[in-house]
């Protein structure tokens, strides 16, 4: 076998026993790895709908193929359960260095189970998985545990007081990363496990090393020349996309009421970097380093990326640039998802100004809010409202108008009614309110190119191509940054070349041959290194007989499944909404068309997909993608 | 007058925010600009997105368009995603 180790780890915590879990080999070539890996792991070994709090619940843990090969931003690792906070499957993908480790300790992947009795963590070398007592870990935040947890150049994960507590939206750290949407700390805390340290020395082997070497250093080279993985990223972060959003009415601003903010400049990548900014960082194998590095009480710590920019900061009109860094720090510590705290505080802030609930929580006043970070990871005062996310809190207090999240998670930074595939994206993502699951189609509508945002026009087809992809490059083990370089540079550095007005132009009538060529991927069975080189490095490391074309089937493949796992867990084709802001009420009266027209998309999105009028994948599409074994449980 | 501004690595690299100029076509502007800060390429001006009072300007003509006292110019360079 190359590029993998072949062997899974499935940990019990109820009974404290550790086996092999029994994956299908032919799995690895179908699912890739990561997400998509998980989703199978998960389907199999959940045999029907399961509370996120419970001892059948099971945290899936994975690596891929490009984990520990040396290819660019690929250290990257997902986390996988039952979210708390969705009752779906969240897949939760972080960065920083454990899923080398994991990886160099012999494992492809963890799959936890039970509840322990007592407090503990886990312990992995290539010789041996201990299961060990954590007692004297619990209470400590997320820096202090994994000091405390074992040497440093241990790869580690650990949660912090918030996923002690059960708060629904907790992370699980791993250095200054985050595993951070969906709960998937909540999880780690339920089952009473406070982390995971690795480390190993196992070493890969390669189909092709040669020739993977050559072509990985054409790749690290293309990445450092594009303008946007080797000079904005590094330069600016992801920070650096809040001028755009606030010019193009992207900026998620007073709880989604607004897609811009008049004091933007103040919380925006360009003022990071002037003010605040001591050097750029980034996670293993990475020659982007888009990383921050900022100074929060006297400590180097880890900047904001644009979405807790946007969330801490426009969103709940918070102009406070270092505020947020300490938010942003403490929201890390106590190991809490930046971008469900700032939604959930949005809708507090707006149920307070419309005299739904008393809770002192005021726009524009950041003075209370470090006390509570700490507040909503103890569950004190009103923070045990809060540790329960915006569904929830609207459920209690009203406003679900205005709640603004799509099956429970909150949405990203990207305001959408000017968006509609990014909108579409969030309404139908397998997390809920996710804009990379959901296709990040804004990159396309405003970002990166300019396309029209406010048609409808192919944007159900170009939505699920780029949610597949996304998918797939994801379950590669790759950072979806590797992505960004696919965006040719004469469009990014002539943005009004007449080329770049004419490709911007044409797209949106390009859905139809999306659409097309997504129900027909044999046409794309080729590889093309310099536009995606993630499928040309699987067939060199693996093996495997891998082409664009296979590639994004392998994407469609996880998603499908992904999908089918939700609807176990009760999903229905209803739930492929967004809050009635976002579909009703125009962002701006002056622009009769700035909502979200999901009813114009949805159906159109179902039937490329191969999806039934309510949603659900039907058979025939299923045992095209070889999913057929699910119609046994469904 | 008109506020010129500068976002994204364009500012960076320059260490330039704002600018306050004459009014004239944006050809005009950027001669202007260049003559203020010798170090700015016009190329890279001329290839930034540039909007004005918000709006995103992508017409064939564009060097060519008047602007207005009061009106807000920007530069920026390109970005993608996060």
């Amino acid at each position: 076998m190359y590029g993998i180790t072949g062997k899974i780890a499935k940990i019990d915590l109820s009974t404290g026993t550790v086996n092999d879990y029994p994956l299908n080999k032919n799995d690895y070539e179908l699912f890739l790895g990561g997400k998509s890996l998980a989703a199978k792991i998960i389907y199999d070994s959940l045999k029907g709908k399961v509370d996120a709090f419970s001892e059948e619940n099971t945290l899936v843990i994975t690596t891929s193929v490009l984990t520990g090969s040396t290819s660019p931003c690929s250290s990257r690792f997902n986390v996988s359960t039952i979210s708390p906070l969705t009752g779906l499957l969240i897949s939760s993908n972080c960065g920083g260095s454990f899923g080398l480790h994991l990886k160099r300790a012999g494992y492809d992947g963890l799959v936890i189970s039970g509840r322990s009795k007592t407090k503990v963590y886990i312990d992995i070398l290539e010789t041996s998985i201990e299961i060990r007592n954590a007692e004297h870990l619990w209470g400590l935040n997320t820096g202090e545990a994994q000091k405390q947890m074992g040497e440093k150049n241990r790869g580690k994960i650990v949660i912090g007081i918030a996923g002690e507590n059960k708060v629904l939206f907790a992370a699980a750290i791993s250095e200054e990363r985050a595993a951070g949407r969906g709960g998937v700390g909540a999880v780690f805390g339920d089952k009473n496990l406070k982390g995971i340290i690795a480390s190993g020395k196992n070493k890969m082997s390669f189909y092709q090393q040669e020739k993977f070497k050559v072509h990985n250093m054409e790749w690290i080279k293309q990445l450092k020349k594009h303008p946007i993985t080797g000079e904005q990223l590094p330069k600016l972060g992801t920070a650096g996309l809040v001028s755009m959003m606030q010019y193009k009415n992207l900026l998620a601003t007073k709880n989604y009421s607004s897609g811009s903010y008049e004091d933007f400049d103040k919380i925006s990548g360009e003022t990071l970097s002037e003010e605040h900014l001591i050097k750029n960082k980034g996670c293993v194998t990475c020659p982007i380093q888009c990383g921050r590095v900022v100074t929060a009480y006297g400590k180097t710590v880890k900047g904001p990326e644009v979405e807790t920019l946007g969330l801490l900061g426009s969103n709940i009109l918070n102009n406070d640039l270092q505020n947020i860094i300490n938010l942003n720090h403490l929201c890390d510590e106590y190991g809490i998802d930046t971008i469900t705290f700032g939604s959930t505080l949005g809708l507090a802030m707006e149920l307070n100004e419309k005299g739904l609930w008393d809770n002192g929580l005021t726009f524009s006043d950041n003075k209370t809010l470090e006390d509570l970070v700490r507040k909503v990871s103890v569950r004190e005062g009103i923070g045990q409202d809060l540790a329960e996310g915006t569904k929830r809190l609207s459920a209690k207090y009203g406003g679900e108008a205005y709640a603004i999240h799509v099956k429970g998670l909150e949405l990203a930074a990207y305001e959408p009614r000017v968006a509609q595939g990014m909108g579409l994206g969030y309404a139908t993502s397998n997390r809920g309110g996710c804009h990379i699951n959901g296709g990040y189609l804004v990159i396309l509508e405003g970002l990166g190119l300019n396309v029209n945002g406010q048609t409808t026009k192919g944007k159900a087809a170009l939505t699920i191509f780029f949610q597949d992809l996304m998918e797939a490059v994801s379950a590669s083990g790759s950072c979806i940054f590797t992505t960004y370089a696919m965006l040719p540079q004469l469009i990014l550095k002539k943005p009004n070349h007449f080329i770049t007005r004419f490709i911007n132009k044409i797209i949106p009538s390009l859905g139809g041959i999306a659409g097309w060529a997504h129900n027909n991927t044999w046409l794309l069975n080729f590889n093309m290194k310099s536009l995606l080189p993630h499928p040309y490095s699987l067939k060199l490391i693996a093996g495997y007989k891998m082409t664009i074309g296979k590639f994004v089937t392998a994407g469609e493949r996880g998603y499908n499944l992904e999908r089918l796992i939700n609807i176990r867990q009760g999903l229905k084709g209803s739930d492929d909404t967004l809050p009635s802001r976002l579909t009703k009420e125009l962002q701006r009266l002056d622009q009769p068309g700035s909502r979200v027209k999901l009813e114009e998309m949805i159906q159109s999105y179902y039937h490329i997909r191969g999806w039934d009028s309510k949603g659900v994948p039907t058979e025939k599409r299923l045992r095209k993608l070889g999913l057929e074994f699910s119609n046994d449980n469904r | 007058m008109i506020t010129v501004k500068f976002f994204g690595t364009l500012r960076l690299k320059h260490q330039i925010k704002v600018l306050t100029l004459d009014a004239g076509t944006i050809e005009q502007v950027i001669e202007a600009i260049i003559h203020k800060h010798p170090d700015i390429h016009k190329k890279d001006l001329m290839h930034s997105i540039i909007l004005v009072n918000r709006i995103l300007l992508t017409q064939r003509k564009l060097l060519s368009l008047q602007l207005k006292e009061g009106d807000e110019l920007v530069f920026m360079s390109p970005v993608a995603g996060g």
